[in-house]
């Protein structure tokens, strides 16, 4: 093992997640090139149905693009502000985005961050009323709707859908018992950290570990957000 | 309204409505029409856009989830031999079922038609075995293509000329709008399962193989069958004079196509029924979303191939006939190639493709640039077709060349364009192509006196070419602005900035 001890330094950066209607992507990357945003990611993902009926019928969820990118604070929050407005965030099927604090990184990405981020004032902060958390649920393939049926009546009013694969061997899927499938998808659903346990206990009841959908959960706090309504 | 619904009624507006203008205006400034045509055109268009739009949405919910776990679940067994068989009998089935092909073998007189078809429908499941196989042992594509479309061209000089148009035609006419969709997400399915820098562009190939097989197919048989001249396929024009005789012509038409489309979608909704009793994959929500996919993809296409067949044949036909007359004879060929940029967007599979290169590239291609792309290449296609028509100028003079530059495009550009390039070229040719561009040029044919089995014939085949040329062109432009942002990117590190590689522990800052 190497004696070397991992560098401190005192920064607040975060990971912005934004979503959005496909079509806006573009935009949002004209945005985010302004802002500096030094390395920006792009995930494909799905909107989860508002009504069952219309799921049924395909009428529903739409694509989502995810963007991922790392700023400093200052940055991340007067970016929120300017998503906020250029993409009207908050007015219906428009899109979401908050901001996690992160705890570490490679040095060059937290650099490049926090160079840009020194360039921006510190006047425009993003005012949040309440605690929001980032609740992920991730659950065997197909199953992402039966998540937001658990979760709205507890408080969610929305999520986005992630498809993936469980890595690593056949081993590990016998440990966590009979029915876990490779194909597997994340629910991430944006909520009050007051209603956070709440989602979360229904998920589990409904989709858990003992359920045909072999979820599991996880919760994150959230910096800011931009474009949640939250009633 | 839903997002989700105006999203898709805007798609099919925006593929149908530019080449109902454009029709429209030519009918208006250069070739009148009569209006017994015209209503016939105006209804099949409106029947188009509601059909485009169920078929897309029926795409989505039935063919892409059902595609991505059949190959999800292949790339699973391990064994090799199953999974060939079942590749096999996959991909002939499903061309068996294909009504285009039915429409060909009937245009090919010489052959009997059921020889035709078993031979096609044996070509595009070796093949799709074959492609399979590829994805699953890496195999990569740039040099397969390279031995097969080999192949093809050396083959195409023993082969009878008139069988030559034909054989080509066959290549684009298999890959239907229930294929592409199913065999597409077949590709997504088999290459998931991967995490390798190879398996984005992996998923894509399959349509390209599978092409290769009929065209190979038709081939043989052209050298052991004497040719025979076809009977022209211009149907007789019936004549429409009120509204009656225009609502009877579509609802004659309909039973028609609804048993087409109902034995073509068969084989894959059995398959459905078979895999979900084999691996019970999908929740009691999934399985009645894909029922209900199927039933949108059944009546989307039933009313896509009435409106294009009832409604844009005729058209075509008239269209070509009058422009190919003396004093506008030229105009064949502007005329045409607006026509062809505008009719992509039309063809119902191509929105399918597109919508899955965006997400399979997580956007680095987006739909539009694949949209401009393949219309820039049509265009140039169907100026080709008729130019050709015009100064007769045998279809060997004009593939050969193309599929060469195409192969040599293809050591050049990244192997996931190379994919996408080839897939694409199945894709475009599809009904819009062979009910109004063929008939096109067939009545452009009749009227310039030319021979329409080896020259009206071959449209097909060009406008399955061009489109490898331009998708791989556009790949070389993005592998040149790549570059351009790297240069861009590095520029953004500072001189005296931190670049040593390390791991920084963080720590709020006071606030």
């Amino acid at each position: 093992m190497s004696e070397k001890v991992n560098e401190k330094r005192r920064a607040s950066i975060r990971l912005l997640v934004l979503t959005v209607a496909p079509r806006l992507a573009e935009k949002v990357s004209a945005l985010m090139e302004r802002a500096g945003a030094p390395v920006r990611m792009r995930l494909a993902g799905r909107g989860t149905a508002s009504r069952e009926m219309m799921d049924m019928l395909g009428l529903d969820s739409g694509e989502k693009t995810l963007l991922l990118t790392v700023l400093h604070k200052h940055a991340a929050d007067a970016l929120l502000v300017r998503l906020r407005r250029g993409l009207k965030l908050g007015t219906a099927n428009s899109g979401v985005a908050c901001t996690v604090a992160l705890s570490g990184g490679s040095a060059r990405l937290i650099s490049l961050a926090q160079e840009m981020g020194s360039a921006q004032e510190t006047g425009r902060k993003v005012m949040m009323e309440y605690g929001v958390s980032l609740v992920i649920a991730i659950v065997n393939q197909g199953f992402s709707e039966e998540v937001m049926a658990a979760a709205r009546p507890a408080g969610a009013t929305g999520g986005t859908v992630i498809s993936g694969r469980r890595a690593g061997g056949e081993e590990t899927l016998q440990l966590w018992g009979f029915g876990v499938q490779r194909e597997r998808e994340a629910v991430l659903i944006l909520c009050r950290t007051e209603e956070k346990a709440a989602i979360m206990e229904a998920v589990r009841a409904a989709c858990g570990l003992e359920s045909e959908a072999k979820g599991v959960l996880l919760s994150l706090p959230v910096d800011s957000v931009a474009g949640l309504e939250l009633g | 309204m839903t997002p989700k619904l105006r999203e898709k009624t805007r798609e099919s507006l925006c593929a149908v409505l530019p080449i109902t203008l454009i029709v429209l205006a030519i009918s208006v400034l250069i070739v009148p029409m009569e209006l017994g045509p015209v209503a016939l055109f105006l209804v099949g268009a409106a029947m188009l856009v509601v059909g485009m739009g169920l078929f897309q949405l029926g795409a989505e919910m039935a063919m892409t989830p059902l595609g991505e776990g059949v190959g999800a679940q292949l790339e699973r067994t391990r064994s090799v031999v199953p999974v060939l068989l079942i590749a096999f009998a996959m991909g002939a089935l499903i061309t068996i079922a294909e009504p285009d092909l039915q429409v060909l073998s009937e245009q090919v007189p010489a052959i009997p038609n059921r020889v035709l078809i078993f031979s096609v429908a044996a070509g595009v499941g070796v093949f799709l075995a074959l492609a399979v196989l590829r994805i699953l042992k890496r195999w990569p594509l740039p040099q397969m293509l390279m031995a097969l479309y080999g192949a093809m061209i050396v083959l195409s000089f023993l082969v009878p000329k008139s069988f030559l148009a034909v054989a080509f035609d066959a290549g684009g006419v298999t890959t239907g709008p229930i294929t592409v969709p199913f065999i597409m997400a077949l590709g997504v399915g088999l290459a998931s399962g991967r995490s390798d820098r190879n398996a984005a562009s992996d998923s894509f190939g399959l349509i390209a193989l599978s092409s290769v097989g009929p065209v190979l197919a038709v081939m043989l048989l052209g050298c052991f069958f004497r040719p025979q001249d076809a009977q022209s396929g211009s149907a007789s024009m019936q004549q429409v004079l009120t509204t009656r005789d225009v609502a009877q012509a579509f609802v004659s038409g309909l039973p028609q196509f609804a048993k087409e489309v109902m034995l073509s979608l068969l084989p894959i909704a059995a398959m459905f029924a078979a895999f979900q009793l084999l691996t019970h994959r999908y929740s009691r929500r999934q399985r009645l979303r894909v029922m209900i996919g199927f039933g949108y993809t059944c009546l989307g296409l039933v009313l896509f191939l009435c409106g294009v067949n009832v409604g844009f044949g005729p058209v075509g036909t008239l269209l070509g006939r009058s422009i190919a007359q003396e004093p506008t004879r030229w105009l064949l060929v502007p005329l045409g190639m607006l026509i062809g940029f505008f009719i992509v967007k039309a063809e119902p599979a191509i929105q399918v493709l597109n919508h899955q290169i965006q997400s399979v590239t997580n956007g680095a291609m987006s739909a539009r640039a694949m949209n401009l792309c393949l219309s820039v290449g049509v265009c140039i296609s169907v100026g080709l077709a008729m130019l050709r028509l015009i100064l007769h100028i045998p279809i060997a003079a004009i593939l050969i060349p193309g599929y060469l530059i195409a192969l040599a495009l293809s050591r050049l550009v990244p192997p996931l364009f190379v994919g996408i390039a080839f897939d694409s070229g199945g894709v475009a040719s599809g009904p819009m192509t062979t009910a109004f561009l063929l008939p096109l040029s067939i009545g452009a044919c009749e009227t310039l006196g030319g021979h329409v089995m080896t020259e009206a014939f071959g449209v097909v085949a060009l406008v399955a070419l061009t489109p490898i040329v331009a998708v791989q062109l556009m790949g070389l432009l993005y592998q040149v602005r790549l570059e351009q942002r790297l240069r861009h990117a590095r520029a953004l590190v500072r001189p005296g900035m931190d670049v040593r590689d390390v791991i920084v522990e963080l720590e709020e800052e006071a606030a």
